[in-house]
């Protein structure tokens, strides 16, 4: 009983200078991003590499790339409740915090990306009940709302433990779907346009929800193994092992879908359908997406995490985490752009770009994106932003610890 | 006894592709009556094979063409063929870009006229990615123009209880795009692509009105729409090339 | 500590925001309205003015002007009258997409705003600002220094085809200062750039220079094609060339008639149409004898019409060629009874008499067409002998039959012998004079008849200037042949890049003493001024338009002149001032006009009889035409000799070409040994996307044109022969020079023959070719047999050119 208890252990004096190091680099980076989104907002969004043809970009497929984080731990502790998965318990509050901190920070990115920021709040004012935006919006809300009462519930001092155990069960029956449909709808926004024969897709909401369950669990994985590594968090190895066949299992079942998919888009062969996907299958100009999602963020996880001899080391964990983390990110790449590269109606001119650069053409027949400084340094910022939460909540929840002991998360067989 | 009503009229275009020869006219008068910034086209004209979007008898052209550039027809010497397809907004029935827009900035008139609130857009862009025909444009920022001062219709125009659908000089961080100069057509002028056409190729009126010019090409041309599968109901209709004279 | 973060971070990021929302630099997070310049402030004025550009549009401008500065270029409208209060056609030709562009072409920073001269070498592109007083004082001392020194026609003045406006364009007030001070100047007819030697066999057949002044040119006004029974369009790219009157084409073929595109070129014409023959380019004419000789075979010309109204019956002398004649009339053999009879006296003169070895015309025609079989024609234009049938059977079938036929004809060595040919066939036909039928490459030539040119151009007491060709006023500059000239004005003319063979019109100019270039930019020409003069805009100066169509349009000055730009007419007035003419110049452009168009004059040309000036200032009155819409010889009284159409050419026995069979071209044909070495035919077409040299740099119809960088078609069969792939660059050569651009693969264009469209600039300051241009490889050969008509006596074949391609680096 005690091997799975979770000790959020005090740090080394030497971590401790490691750890303040990473809060000051998170927040000058995360200062950064706000500096270059300040000039944004001085220029207009044409400092950006977005236009017309593919006029979303690195904000939307990062933003969505946040919600997929977000996935992770919540499921994982909701499962952890609902189907008394012990292993994993040990990472409910972890993972909640990730997921309270993701999806905070997913719905932050959105904010970059609009051309008038100031004008957010009439998605509260005019909500266009038909629009899958809207409906993600809600979702947002409603996610981050839940994971935060989630948390408050695991870390309230002075709640009896089985009645704890009873609350947690309960909101994991809410927390599981709120959680699926948060990627569902996310999913939405892009598989509901039948514009864009690359998203129009009834797998495009399964494949994101397998993705964020992948994504989210590395997260949460690597979460772990850095407060293992500095913040002396013990992790069980029934745990590790738990976390490592479950990103096995969603590498499979991830691939195997968009795998399905691409059979499906090249046994058709629709002329706009095979358009997009071409440029991703190895040959085409976006194939490094493909080699990063299959390869690096599919092949290479999947040995590190299987050979037997590898498994066991804690830094290939790691290190197949963050290869299943870039591997979703181009996932997400490919599934923003790759429906806006190439539009429906191609024909030449093409479109206007919506900007205009003496000797080039104002048009485009297929689109073209490269990130500029200013996305790359806003995107980072948020990133970095991400990590100082995380970093944060896990040294706040580990000071309600040191405070007051741990706070009784079980209640299993209870 | 009922009063009779004035009857809303119902707006649609005519665009027919047996006259059109690809000039280009439309989309540059669209580009000075609205004073858009170089980089900025709401209107444009596709070089394609006949019918080549517009589902009907699409005939796929034989062989694609030789570059990407316009006016490069389609197929192999000496058996080509080329048409011109003029794209603006197609103020579609079932417009998926009004369904997807959050906070319904992009509205719709009685008429069918497919309009943007400059006032209320948050500039997601959303609208671009749902938009099937690529008709929107997004106001990056920093426009060039020439000439540099404004051009076009010079004019705030506000409508449906003063939504702001045009002002002079584009704004920035909102979409924009075709408005189907509804600041002309409410003051019973035609718009501005419609009256420059040196072809007369473009025709706009009432189809609500079965004697009106539109309805009655509408009626008997065959008109077709820009990829009908999708059911967005466009209110553009084309008038496909038809099939060659008789020589003898 | 940790909330300390927070707080802190949150705090910045407010104070940040404060910050620059005090400064007011973010618009983009500014919930405001949109910037917005609200009502338009002072009032809007209304211009109506015509086009003068030469594009064969002649297009009504409606201009709306706001606080002096032009708001909106759109097409205005027409009146629905004549002069004299008739009806005229219901035609509202509209303006193309160059027309609305003139906004931005009227306030281009490409416009030239000072006088300036050049310092250091000529053609250095190192320029002195000049007061417009300097200026035109040095112009006074350069010319009248020349003249002294070599005689009075050594000072050649170009006004040319810039812009065919009255007072300063192509018949403009070059010419009249050329008269004053007698110099010579290039003709205007045609302008001889190329678009002379069809007019030349258009007279050939149906004008005789003697009775016509040195020759005219005239086709059917646009409208007449709604009569037609079915449209050839021969070389003519209607839907880029003259793209208002695409509309009739259009109109009627939605009532049925075919329509037809002879072009080597699949254009957006070709595209359009109901039959494309893709012809081997510069073989028009074996094509139409072809026709013919189907007519003649199967008895399916107007037998009536030939009789009648041709020279078909009249025998032909086999010694001297010439026609028999008994005094002044000629002889024809009476079918009624055989005999040899003055025509007018014959019943029914035979159309294919004979009288001791003389045969007649028709007879003649007959035979020398008679080699030109549906096989033999496909072989020589690479057609399939069943499109040669097809075209010869809707001439049969067909009638009226109406053909326009392109300047692209002309723009070859022997496009004179082409619209003999052409002519001749549609005579067979019975479609000259004919509503619905004839042969248009433009329209309006009558204007020219009817205002009084040659008091404009030569005022009282002065005597006609001396016509100098432009070929030969290269010579007269090079060699000193016929007389030397040594010093020029430009205006309204870029010959330093639209004349051919550009490297020897370089070394001329080169070689002048003094040089002076009016323009409203810096062209190639205004490259290698002495003195560059900057010129009004259409829109900044008052003038008359009439040409193109048949309708005065007033073109007021409508905004004043930008920067320190003058009208060509205040320019010329300065310097002639400054020589000792200026009682010459001392009228108002009205006053001008109004004697122009003899308002008011009794006498005047019937054409614009009864004009008040109102009209003219208060519309766009059609001319009072002999027929609505109105025809070239609807009366079917030519100005030839005999009255009749003269299919049968006496003029040209000494040229061995009394009759229209085909010959080879001048440089571009297929057994020229040349063609070893140089084997593809090098055209250098017109796009919608510019008028010439003019309105190539303006954004928008950059933006749509490959942001105005010139590109050569050429088939994908050629490319692959060479190795070269879409998009590569090329180098483009033969024995007179070299351009380099990027290739355009196209199967729009006939295997062996390429395609660069003119009119790009190639200046010191702006390319629009990688390198060179165009005219670097066209050549300036002349054809001898055009010189029998002297209005039309030399011009540029273009088209008529051989050149060789390579990939660059290949
Ligand atoms: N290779 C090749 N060359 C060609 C042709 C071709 O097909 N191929 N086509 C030929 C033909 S058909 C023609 S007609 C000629 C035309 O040749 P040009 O007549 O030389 O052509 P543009 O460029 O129309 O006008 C000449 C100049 O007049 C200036 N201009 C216009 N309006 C005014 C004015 O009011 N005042 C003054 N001072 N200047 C003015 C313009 O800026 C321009 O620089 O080109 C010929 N050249
Ligand atoms: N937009 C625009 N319009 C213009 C002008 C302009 O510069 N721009 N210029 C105006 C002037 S001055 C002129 S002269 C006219 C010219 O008007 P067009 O004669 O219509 O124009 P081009 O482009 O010279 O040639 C027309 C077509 O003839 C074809 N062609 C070339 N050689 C041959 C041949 O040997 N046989 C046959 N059958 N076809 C041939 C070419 O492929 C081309 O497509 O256009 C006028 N209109
Ligand atoms: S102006 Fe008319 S003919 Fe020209 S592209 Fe537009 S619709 Fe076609
Ligand atoms: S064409 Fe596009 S922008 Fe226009 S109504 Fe349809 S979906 Fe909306
Ligand atoms: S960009 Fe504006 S119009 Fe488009 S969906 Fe967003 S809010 Fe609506
Ligand atoms: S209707 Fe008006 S806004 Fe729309 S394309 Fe035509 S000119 Fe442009
Ligand atoms: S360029 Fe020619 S066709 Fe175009 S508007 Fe001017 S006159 Fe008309
Ligand atoms: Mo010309």
């Amino acid at each position: 009983m005690s091997a799975i208890e979770p000790t959020l252990a005090l740090p080394k004096a030497r971590d401790r200078i490691v750890g303040r190091g990473w809060i000051v680099a998170l927040a000058l980076l995360a200062l950064v991003g706000f500096g270059a989104w300040i000039y944004q907002l001085t220029q207009g969004l044409v400092v950006t590499g977005m236009r017309d043809v593919v006029s979303w970009g690195m904000y939307i497929f990062t933003f969505a790339f946040f919600v997929g984080l977000s996935a992770g731990g919540l499921i994982m502790a909701s499962a952890a409740e609902l189907f008394g998965i012990r292993s994993l318990r040990p990472l409910s509050r972890i993972g909640v915090m990730t997921a309270a901190a993701c999806v905070l920070v997913a719905a932050m990115m959105i904010i970059p990306d609009l051309g008038k920021p100031a004008r957010v709040w009439e998605l509260f004012r005019y909500p266009n009940w038909r629009s899958p935006l809207v409906w993600d919006v809600i979702i947002i809300v409603v996610y981050f709302c839940f994971a935060s009462a989630d948390l408050i519930v695991m870390t309230r001092r002075g709640i009896a433990p089985g009645r704890r155990g009873r609350i947690l069960r309960m909101m994991a029956l809410v927390g599981l779907p709120a959680a699926v449909m948060l990627h569902t709808i996310t999913a939405w926004i892009f598989g509901l346009q039948i514009s864009r024969p690359w998203w129009n897709t009834a797998l495009m909401a399964p494949v994101f929800v397998v993705s964020a369950i992948l994504s989210g669990t590395a997260l949460v994985a690597l979460v772990a193994l850095a407060a293992r590594r500095f913040g002396r968090l013990e992790l069980p190895d029934e745990t590790v092992s738990a976390l490592r066949k479950l990103i096995i299992t969603a590498i499979c079942v991830e691939l195997y879908m968009v795998g399905a998919d691409y059979v499906t888009i090249l046994w058709g062969n629709v002329p706009s359908e095979r358009a997009a996907l071409d440029m991703i299958l190895p040959g085409g100009s976006w194939q490094w997406v493909f080699w990063l999602e299959w390869i690096a963020g599919g092949l290479f996880p999947l040995i590190l995490l299987s050979l037997p001899r590898l498994r066991r080391r804690p830094g290939m964990m790691a290190l197949a985490s963050v290869l299943v983390l870039v591997g979703v990110y181009a996932f997400r790449i490919e599934l923003v752009d790759g429906g806006l590269l190439k539009p429906l109606v191609m024909l030449a001119p093409g479109q206007s770009m919506g900007s205009f650069t003496a000797g080039q053409s104002s048009f485009q027949l297929i689109g073209n994106y490269y990130p500029t400084w200013v996305e790359f340094a806003i995107t980072a910022g948020m990133m970095a932003f991400l990590a100082l939460l995380i970093t944060l909540g896990y040294r706040w929840l580990r000071s309600l610890e040191a405070g007051h002991g741990a706070a009784e998360p079980e209640g299993a067989g209870g | 006894m009922a009063t009779e009503q004035k009857r809303e009229p119902h707006w649609a275009m005519v665009i027919d592709q047996e006259r059109c020869v690809g000039c280009w006219t439309c989309a540059v008068g669209c580009k000075e009556i609205n004073n858009e910034p170089l980089g900025v086209w709401w209107n444009r004209i596709l070089t394609a094979s006949p019918n080549e979007i517009t589902g009907e008898a699409a005939a796929p052209s034989p062989a694609a063409p030789a570059s990407d550039n316009i006016d490069v027809p389609h197929g192999v010497f000496p058996a080509l063929e080329m048409d011109y397809i003029p794209v603006a907004c197609q103020h579609c029935n079932d417009a998926p870009c009004l369904r997807v827009c959050p906070v319904g900035a992009t509205f719709r008139r009685d008429d069918g006229t497919v309009l943007i609130d400059y006032e209320r857009c948050i500039g997601c862009r959303y609208c671009i990615a749902a938009c099937p025909y690529g008709v929107r444009v997004f106001g990056w920022g920093q426009e060039k123009r020439d000439p540099d001062f404004t051009v076009g219709y010079g004019r705030d125009y506000r409508t449906d209880g003063g939504r702001l659908v045009f002002t002079p000089d584009r704004p920035t961080g909102v979409v924009e795009k075709c408005t189907w100069c509804v600041e002309r057509v409410d003051e019973g002028q035609q718009p501005f692509c419609v009256d420059v056409c040196p072809t007369g190729a473009r025709v706009f009126g009432d189809a609500g009105d079965s004697g009106s010019e539109v309805a009655g090409l509408i009626e008997q041309g065959g008109a077709t729409r820009l990829l009908p599968e999708l059911g967005t109901e466009p209110r553009v209709f084309y008038l496909p090339a038809k099939p060659e004279r008789s020589l003898s | 500590m940790k909330a300390l973060t927070r707080r802190r971070f949150v705090q910045g990021a407010a104070g940040a925001a404060g910050v620059l929302t005090v400064t007011g630099g973010l618009r983009y997070l500014d919930d405001a309205a949109p910037a917005s310049a609200g009502e338009i402030r002072g009032t809007e004025t209304l211009f109506r003015t015509g086009h003068s550009n030469n594009c064969d549009g002649a297009c009504g401008h409606q201009v709306h002007v706001v606080d002096g500065r032009i708001r909106l270029v759109q097409g205005a409208q027409w009146d629905q009258t004549t002069i004299a209060g008739d009806a005229a056609p219901q035609y509202n030709p509209r303006a193309c997409l160059r027309g609305i562009a003139q906004i931005q072409n009227t306030y281009s920073p490409d416009r030239l705003k000072y006088p300036y001269q050049r310092v250091g070498e000529r053609g250095s592109g190192r320029w002195r600002r000049l007061s417009w007083d300097e200026a035109t004082s040095i112009v006074a001392e350069n010319l009248q220094r020349v003249q002294q020194r070599y005689g009075r026609k050594s000072v050649w003045i170009a006004p040319y085809t810039g812009s065919l406006a009255v007072l300063e364009g192509v018949v403009g007030a070059g010419f009249r200062l050329a008269s004053v001070i007698g110099a010579s100047a290039g003709d205007f007819e045609g302008d001889n750039e190329g678009d002379s030697s069809t007019p030349a066999g258009w007279n050939y057949v149906l004008a005789d220079p003697d009775l016509t002044a040195g020759g005219i040119f005239d086709g059917h006004e646009m409208t007449d094609f709604l009569n037609a029974k079915a449209i050839v369009l021969w070389a003519n790219n209607v839907a880029e060339t003259s793209i208002p009157d695409w509309r009739i084409i259009a109109d009627a073929r939605k009532a049925g008639t075919p329509v037809v595109s002879i072009d080597p070129r699949f254009t957006p014409t070709s595209a359009k149409a109901d039959l494309w023959l893709p012809i081997r380019p510069g073989t028009d004419t074996a094509l139409i004898d072809g026709v013919i000789n189907y007519l003649l075979l199967h008895k399916a010309y107007d037998a009536a019409y030939v009789k009648q109204y041709t020279v078909a019956p009249f025998l032909v002398d086999p010694q001297t060629k010439l026609f028999l004649r008994r005094g002044k009339s000629y002889l024809v053999i009476d079918a009624a009874d055989g005999q040899l009879k003055p025509v007018e006296q014959a019943k029914d003169p035979d159309l294919y008499g004979e009288h001791n070895g003389a045969q007649s015309a028709l007879t003649l025609l007959a035979q020398a067409m008679a080699p030109y079989t549906p096989e033999k024609v496909a072989a020589m234009c690479d057609l399939e002998p069943s499109q040669v049938l097809q075209l010869a059977e809707l001439w049969a079938k067909r009638n009226p039959l109406a053909v326009r036929a392109g300047f692209a004809l002309s723009h070859w060595g022997r496009g004179d012998l082409t619209m003999q040919a052409l002519v001749t066939l549609q005579s067979l036909a019975g479609n000259i004079g004919t509503h619905g039928g004839g042969i248009t490459t433009f329209a309006g030539g009558l204007t020219t008849t009817a205002f009084d040119l040659g008091n404009w151009w030569a005022p009282k007491g002065t005597e006609m200037f001396t016509v100098l060709e432009p070929m030969d006023a290269c010579g007269a500059m090079l060699d000193g042949k016929p007389y030397p000239v040594r010093a020029a004005w430009f205006m309204v003319d870029n010959f330093a890049q639209q004349m051919s063979d550009r490297n020897r019109v370089v070394r001329a100019l080169k070689s002048l003493d003094f040089l002076v270039v009016s323009d409203y930019v810096m062209s190639a020409t205004a490259d290698l001024a002495d003195i560059v003069l900057p010129a009004c805009t259409y829109l900044e100066k008052t003038d008359l338009l009439s040409s193109n169509n048949y309708y005065l349009q007033y073109m007021p000055k409508v905004i004043d002149p930008l920067w320190e730009s003058k009208s060509d007419l205040d320019a010329i007035t300065l310097v002639a001032g400054k020589m000792g003419y200026g009682k010459y110049f001392d009228k108002s452009p009205d006053e001008y006009l109004q004697e122009i168009l003899h308002i008011g004059d009794p006498k005047a040309d019937p054409n614009v009889r009864g004009l008040k000036w109102e009209q003219v200032t208060g519309g766009a009155p059609h001319l009072n035409t002999p027929t609505v819409p109105y025809v070239a010889f609807a009366n079917k009284q030519f100005p030839t000799k005999s009255g009749r159409i003269e299919f049968y050419v006496e003029r040209l026995i000494e040229y061995d070409q009394q009759l229209p069979g085909y010959k080879v071209q001048l440089e571009a044909y297929r057994e020229n040994p040349l063609a070893q070495k140089y084997p593809l035919t090098f055209l250098s077409t017109h796009t919608r996307f510019r008028t010439h040299s003019q309105y190539v740099n303006l954004p928008w119809l950059k933006e749509i044109n490959n942001n105005g960088e010139g590109f050569l078609e050429i088939n994908p069969v050629d490319a692959r022969r060479r190795g070269i792939a879409d998009g590569d660059v090329v180098r483009v050569f033969n024995d007179r020079g070299q351009m380099k651009v990027r290739a355009r693969l196209t199967e729009g264009i006939k295997p062996g023959v390429v395609n660069c469209y003119q009119g790009g600039w190639d200046t010191i300051r702006v390319k629009h070719y990688i390198e060179g241009h165009p005219n670097n490889l066209t050549h300036q050969i002349a054809n001898p047999t055009q010189s029998v008509i002297p209005n039309f006596r030399s011009n540029a074949a273009y088209y008529d050119c051989l050149v060789e391609v390579q990939r660059e680096g290949a």
